[in-house]
């Protein structure tokens, strides 16, 4: 081939601070088959979620604990907060944000009580996946130790 | 162009899981398949972000409609999952 097509690649540094996993480590097989999206899991240690891109809120789930942000390119980015937590039916977590909100890497979302959620017997480990798989061609992850807005956890190859 | 309306089972509504659910089921048929909500508002079930911001509870009707190849199929199938409890 003598043309290559650039490719666009999105970088999205990690929500959370604290251990990026596989989502095959996710008790929910929903989630750990990767069913919903590709991605990894973060096992958090503090309870800020913020912005894994530059971008725009495309909605905020009325419950509070989950939320997914739109890039340029297309990516939509879904980062659920625990495993089952839609029941807490919003206790425990308190959005920074609202869908449609214009959005920095970086920028705290959702602030969350991790010691109340696990209290009430939910897991905190969040996925962080593709919520339209359809316009991407590769999910590059990268696990270890993470600092939220910091360090990359997914390199998404965009389709052309 | 088929059409059918459904009822939403699902005791927590729509979220993130039902939502994949319905657009991975959506997405294995090649015709057009959208949820039509009481007031008008219409998305694409092939969608994530569209399925959720429909913010469907439990008890809301919604109308599926499927246009295109495998129309009878998708229109049962989506249905289908529509209806089901999750929790």
């Amino acid at each position: 081939m003598f043309f290559k097509k650039k490719k666009t690649i999105v970088s999205l540094v990690s929500p959370l601070t604290g251990t990026s996993v596989s989502l095959s480590e996710v008790p929910d097989p929903a989630f750990a088959e990767a069913l919903l999206g590709d991605g990894v899991a973060i096992k958090p240690t503090n309870g800020v979620l913020v912005s894994p891109c530059d971008g725009i809120v495309a909605h905020l789930i009325d419950t509070h604990h989950a939320c997914i942000v739109g890039h340029d390119s297309g990516v939509e980015v879904l980062m659920h907060i625990g495993v089952n937590t839609v029941q807490l039916k919003g206790e425990g977590f308190k959005p920074l944000i609202k869908t449609g909100d214009v959005v920095k890497q970086g920028q705290p979302l959702i602030e969350f009580d991790m010691a109340f959620i696990e209290s009430k017997g939910y897991p905190v480990i969040t996925p962080v996946i593709m919520a339209n798989g359809e316009v991407v061609e590769q999910v590059t992850k990268h696990t270890g130790e993470v600092k939220a807005g910091d360090n990359t956890v997914l390199d998404v190859e965009v389709k052309k | 162009m088929q059409q059918q309306t459904f009822t939403i089972k699902n005791s927590t509504g729509v979220h993130a899981r039902p939502a994949g659910a319905i657009l991975k089921k959506a997405s294995q048929f090649a015709c057009k398949v959208e949820i039509e909500k009481a007031d008008g508002t219409r998305v694409s079930a092939k969608g994530m972000v569209g399925l959720l911001k429909l913010g469907l509870k439990q008890n809301d009707q919604v109308t599926v409609i499927t246009d295109g190849d495998g129309e009878v199929e998708a229109l049962q199938a989506v249905g289908e999952v529509l209806e089901t409890v999750f929790e």
